[in-house]
């Protein structure tokens, strides 16, 4: 009845004008007082009456001097920017009325979180005697997971459709700028309890909130828990992932893999099982930026792509950008996976670890210092190698092989005080792979850095980090006769500076960044007096990767979040170092090596600079629907130089040079999102388009390793992608799924002045990653309390491959002639997982749980092809086969434990 | 399965092709599975094949031109192609028009000088016209020694592979800067089998008869001729100048069959154009890397010939290059283990691919 009436006068007003009342000048300073006062004075003054509900109108002052303006106009200011407003009626009377709908938006909130039996918390912000209602104001916060007191990043605060929502910054930080008032805030973070507070603003202020684990752990699929913050976030293309949810999904051999959770996310895809890393909107693998605590990794795998590099354990949160990339962000033209280290607990040490068929692993965090200083350290290794050699297998050489992997993580924190924070990460990842008693390949990645985060004031925040990472492979042969060791190292000191500003509505961004790279990309040294191996050296790569940005999230209006940004990179390649000059106006290649010149320690051999604009919008429609529009440009000054069908830990990057440009990748995306039954239901549909320039590609036949001439081996040309992608997801009851849909063409265009500097005669061509319909559906049900059970099926075109179009015999060999780079498609790719999850007990407080993950992949046993080769058993027949990584169904069982 | 053991009998023949390959013999161990598939391309016009060569000497030196095959899986019997004008010249004037074998065309006359020129001109019956590339005949340098050394290989009682030997060489280049060696190994054994345990069926008595050819021991005895599975070339970047220590050619794998008696090995070394060069280590790459895991993209192999009037694809090498040789013989008593043969039942031409009953004339 309320709400009827209240709409009733809201509609009215406005049909009912008059203006004679409000046209009365006010004739003394009223400056200070109470408005409810002031209309009783004036009552008294005038023949007028108001009709108001105190409790509306008595937080109201008059603050200005409205000396000689009229009654209307000084009304008008006061209730500006608040839910009251007023009509003047029968030429004597004014009637105050409210806008019920933040108010009825509110209510349902609360009832909405009493239904779920959510806690409400009500928290109060500043002294009512300072409230001046209806004032934009900002909320100041931290949000803090209550155990290990780390802070939640990318947490989402939703205020309602009309103030919308914000994450949390890298120090869990976050702020809000709102009315002062009544409202309710939903906190939300994936496998975190939501959080829901009834909220009190006075005036300006900050509140620090604590956030729980969900008890039932890993309850959800990876992204649907992401509609907050799909909705509410500004960055179209902004996915946060779930560690929880990566444990819970069926594993290869146990391993919980981050890399293969992000190919079942929209637009992202791989060329096959056994391939390391992943293709991102039609970019390939060198386009992903994967940051470690800040710095860059060159490799994201174990075992040459079978396992990600990544004790899933060990990672707080991850950040994944597909599109709408920040202007922090720069240097890989299609994705960023921002990975953060958990920290150690502050109050008690904990641990947890793992025992999977082939790895186990181990992870302590607690206080060195109660609540001041933190450690926490990590170990994950393999027994694959025991495996192998216990293998009752009559194969010598297999179990003369050896496969080892492990990697390490160690953080350490210290807490000034509440403004001041010191870091400390230390990451390794190392590989050992031998195979038929003679050639051994190991690679390793390194890295360091350290990290303040200072809180200058409210408004001012920073973070600076020194960080030195390191890339390295060896390629061992211990044959005595042609004994060698092949060695290929990058080194990456690098220094940053990220600051944020906070003014009104405003959320400034700048920084600088600055990497150097030392390249020696490949040393092969004999390792036996009798090897007939001759040394080479290649001359060492020095580059210099700077970038400055700046950006601003504001909100024009209640329903835009606007973030703009630009940044100013800058790549310089400096000696000592030898240049190849070739003749003028022809085609870079062996023959028409002219000279070479040499340029002492420091100098500048070449240089590029790149302005990268990046932009996001998103437009609120209503509570429940938004459009996201987000554009960005980024300049790629490293390349990733690979001849083969995957890409491997012994392939070479390439710094731009004189003879390779940056590569350029434009990408626009927009999309629509919305949920629906109160975020039970989301579902969003974007598309997008990228065009990249100058993307490296090889020339037939190109020998990459120890090329002094590699410029004559390679070429440039341009890429395109384009496509559509949608996604639906339950996330609410026993049974929540997921389901994505992606069409999408990712093509290439090598065209030269000369055929032998085009591919495929310079026509455009499928990439070796194009699959233009990609299906993924994953679901999670709970039989019970304790019992899961989650599967994954996924679909792809076949990728493109390149075939023989006859065979000949020639000198004795039968050969194949192959035309047209990827001008046919393996088979469509498809797999079913499924597992079952056992959870230990729920109890919050346990000195042990344990749980259990039975995993069974590729359950109907589908031979997906993941590379086509030819053979020939007698002159004049060429046989084609088709290799199958996966060949049949595959069991395992993890067993995952926490203390 | 069938697949997979031959496979991994693929690689253990390649004993010292290592490179990225392990990976995959572990994984296919575990769970993966190479299968044959049936491309079913659309049909092609096969396209001209010319395989020519000249070496130093007096020849005969032979030029072969054929069809290529389809991709399908089939065998298809080599098509040559007769009727074409095949012509051999050097940069001195020589000129010499080969004679017509049905499709393999030999010299006549014309040697094989090092340093002189060589050209292959041909004209087919439809007038269409193909060259080759100048080229210059090279000096091949020595073998100087070749040995072997035994190697373990799968345990004896898997009855899918054997121990073997691996075989090398010690050599010498031609002196100077970039070198472009190719060597080609020639095996062969010898094998007796007895065809009078096996019988077949005479088609008017329907008795069982024994083999026609036992009764005079016509196909007792056989001469296997194997070659090197894929080009083994010379790369100057990583070797040392001009003595070559320890090089590795071949494998030979121990069985009844290679070590029946003793088994000859034969090393030629020339070397090649730098198109030659690059044509068959675009060779060697196909045939090594067909079966990498992570697999090297495929590309178009260009020769040194090319079509002078049309607009036909042809695929054409000639090569002008002096030959080096140097053989052994390993006797079975290398085998450093009581080696027992087992009788080998049947016609030793059907038994031995690629054999013949009549004795080679280098067979000592």
């Amino acid at each position: 009845m309320v709400r009827a009436l209240l709409i009733l006068l809201y509609t009215s007003s406005l049909t009912v004008y008059s203006q004679s009342v409000l046209d009365t000048k006010l004739d003394g300073p009223v400056k200070g007082t109470k408005l409810t006062v002031f209309l009783k004075g004036f009552e008294r003054q005038h023949a007028v009456r108001f009709y108001f509900v105190e409790d509306w109108i008595s937080p109201f002052s008059i603050e200005g001097n409205y000396a000689g303006q009229t009654l209307g106009g000084m009304l008008r200011d006061v209730l500006r920017e608040s839910t009251i407003s007023f009509i003047a009626i029968h030429e004597y009377g004014v009637v105050f009325v409210r806008d019920p709908t933040y108010e009825m938006e509110r209510r349902t909130a609360l009832q909405e979180a009493e239904r779920k039996q959510r806690k409400i918390d009500r928290i109060v912000v500043g002294s009512e005697e300072k409230f001046n209602p209806g004032r934009k104001v900002n909320l100041h916060g931290k949000i803090t997971h209550e155990d290990t007191k780390a802070p939640v990043v990318g947490a989402t605060i939703y205020a309602g459709a009309v103030y919308g929502g914000t994450t949390t910054n890298t120090e869990g930080v976050f702020d809000l700028s709102i009315q002062t008032g009544e409202h309710v805030l939903t906190i939300g973070f994936v496998g975190l309890k939501e959080k829901v507070i009834d909220l009190t603003m006075y005036e300006e202020g900050s509140l620090e909130i604590f956030m729980q684990e969900e008890p039932v752990l890993l309850q959800e699929v990876v992204v649907n828990s992401q509609s907050i913050s799909e909705l509410t976030n500004s960055r179209a293309g902004q996915l946060q992932l779930s560690v929880g949810a990566m444990k819970k999904q069926p594993t290869l051999l146990g391993e919980a893999d981050l890399v293969r959770q992000l190919q079942t996310l929209p637009g992202v895809n791989t060329t096959g099982e056994a391939a390391a890393g992943f293709n991102v909107r039609g970019g390939s693998v060198d386009q992903n930026l994967v940051l470690y605590d800040g710095m860059p990794l060159f490799n994201t795998s174990h075992s040459l792509g079978f396992f990600s590099a990544f004790y899933s354990e060990a990672i707080r949160e991850m950040t994944f950008y597909r599109g709408g990339i920040p202007a922090e962000y720069g240097g890989r033209g299609s994705s960023v996976l921002d990975i953060r280290s958990k920290g150690g607990d502050l109050e008690k040490w904990r641990g947890n670890g793992g025992i999977g068929i082939i790895s186990t692993n181990l992870m302590v965090r607690g206080p060195l210092k109660k609540n001041k200083t933190t450690m926490a350290a990590s170990v994950r290794t393999t027994y694959a190698n025991w495996f192998i050699n216990a293998l009752s297998t009559s194969y010598h050489d297999l179990q003369n092989s050896e496969v080892n992997f492990y990697d390490a993580e160690l953080r350490l924190d210290h807490s000034f005080n509440d403004r001041s924070k010191l870091s400390f990460s230390y990451y390794r990842s190392n590989d050992k792979l031998r195979v038929r008693g003679d050639t051994t390949y190991q690679w390793s990645n390194q890295l360091a850095s350290l990290r303040l985060d200072q809180i200058f004031s409210k408004r001012l925040s920073g973070s600076f980090q020194l960080g030195l990472g390191n890339y390295q492979y060896f390629v061992t042969d211990r044959l005595p006769e042609r004994a060698f060791e092949l060695s290929y190292k990058i080194t990456y000191p690098a220094l940053k500076a990220d600051m944020q500003y906070i003014a009104g509505s405003h959320r400034f961004g700048f920084g600088v960044q600055s990497m150097y790279y030392d390249f020696n990309p490949g040393k092969l040294k004999p390792t036996s007096e009798i090897s007939s191996t001759r040394p080479v050296t290649m001359d060492s790569q020095q580059a210099l990767e700077s970038g400055i940005y700046v950006s601003d999230i504001f909100s024009p209006g209640n329903r835009f979040v606007v973030e703009g940004g630009v940044r100013l990179s800058s790549f310089l390649t400096m000696g000592p170092a030898t240049v190849n000059v070739y003749l003028p106006a022809t085609p870079v290649s062996l023959p028409n090596l002219v000279d070479s010149v040499r340029y002492g320690p420091g100098g500048i051999t070449s240089s590029f600079l790149g302005v990268e604009p990046r932009f996001a919008v998103r437009y609120s429609l209503n509570d429940k629907s938004s459009l996201k529009l987000s554009f960005h440009r980024i300049y790629q000054y490293l390349h990733l130089i690979s001849n083969t069908t995957a890409v491997t830990p012994v392939d070479i990057w390439q710094p731009s040079n004189t003879f390779f440009k940056p590569q350029r990748a434009d990408q626009a995306s927009f999309g629509y999102f919305r949920d629906f039954k109160e975020k039970k239901y989301e579902a969003f549909a974007e598309v997008f388009y990228k065009e990249m320039n100058n993307v490296l590609d090889f020339r037939d036949g190109a020998n990459l390793i120890l090329n002094k001439t590699l410029e004559a081996d390679l070429l440039q040309g341009d890429g395109k992608a384009y496509g559509i992608e949608l996604y639906v997801s339950k996330n609410l009851g026993r049974l929540t799924w997921a389901f994505s849909y992606t069409y999408s063409r990712s093509l290439r265009t090598i065209r030269g002045p000369t055929s032998g500097e085009s591919i495929n005669g310079g026509m455009e061509f499928p990439s070796s990653f194009d699959q233009p319909h990609m299906l993924n559906a994953s679901w999670n049900y709970r039989l019970s309390r304790r019992f899961s059970f989650t599967g994954n099926f996924s679909f792809r075109t076949g990728r493109p491959v390149t075939v023989p179009i006859f065979g000949f015999v020639m000198d004795g060999y039968t050969v194949a002639y192959f035309s047209g780079r990827n001008q046919f498609r393996i088979p469509d790719y498809h797999r079913l997982d499924v597992a079952l999850v056992i959870e230990g007990n729920h109890k919050l407080k346990k000195p042990w749980s344990g749980s259990w993950v039975i995993s069974f992949l590729n359950v109907y046993g589908r031979r997906n092809a993941y590379s086509y080769f030819f053979g020939s058993d007698v002159p004049g027949r060429i046989n084609t086969y088709q290799l199958s990584i996966l060949g049949t169904i595959i069991p395992s069982v993890t067993y995952s434990f926490k203390f | 399965m069938n697949f997979l053991m031959k496979q991994i009998q693929f690689w253990k023949r390649r004993g010292r092709k290592v490179a990225n390959r392990g990976l995959t013999v572990i994984v296919l161990l575990w769970m993966s599975c190479i299968d044959p598939v049936d491309l079913s391309l659309p049909p092609s016009q096969l396209p001209l094949i010319i395989d020519g060569a000249i070496a130093d000497g007096d020849g005969p030196f032979s030029v072969r031109i054929l069809r290529g095959v389809p991709v399908d899986g089939r065998y298809h019997q080599t098509e040559f192609v007769a009727g074409a004008r095949v012509v051999i010249s050097d940069n001195t004037g020589v000129r010499d028009t080969l004679k017509d074998i049905g499709g393999i065309y030999e010299t006549n006359s014309i040697k094989g000088i090092v340093g002189r020129t060589y050209q292959l001109r041909v004209t087919t019956a439809d007038g269409a016209k193909y060259e080759s590339t100048p080229e210059m005949m090279l000096p091949a340098g020595t073998v100087d020694s070749v040995f072997f050394e035994f190697v373990r290989g799968l345990k004896k009682d898997t009855q899918i592979e054997v121990d073997g030997f691996n075989i090398f060489i010690n050599a010498t280049a031609p002196a100077g800067g970039n070198r472009r060696l190719r060597w080609k190994f020639n095996g062969t054994y010898k094998v007796r089998t007895n065809p009078a345990l096996l019988t077949t069926t005479d088609p008017i008595t329907l008795q069982d008869v024994p083999l026609a050819c036992a009764e005079q021991c016509l196909c007792c005895v056989c001469w296997v001729s194997v070659k090197e599975e894929s080009p083994i070339l010379f790369q100057n970047d990583f070797l040392g100048s001009s003595t070559l220590r320890h090089v590795f050619v071949n494998y030979i794998p121990i069985n009844n069959m290679t070590f029946n008696e003793r088994y000859r090995v034969e090393i030629s070394q020339m070397e090649v154009s730098q198109r030659v060069y690059d044509f068959y280590s675009g060779v060697r790459k196909q045939i090594d890397g067909s079966t990498s895991l992570f697999q090297p993209p495929f590309f178009e192999l260009k020769g040194n010939v090319s079509a002078t009037n049309n607009d036909n694809l042809v695929i054409g090498v000639f090569s002008a290059a002096a030959v080096v040789k140097r053989h052994i013989y390993i006797a079975r008593t290398a085998i450093p283990y009581d080696f027992h043969l087992s009788e080998i039942i049947g016609d030793c031409r059907a038994v031995a691919p690629n054999s013949s009953n009549s004795q080679p004339a280098f067979w000592q």
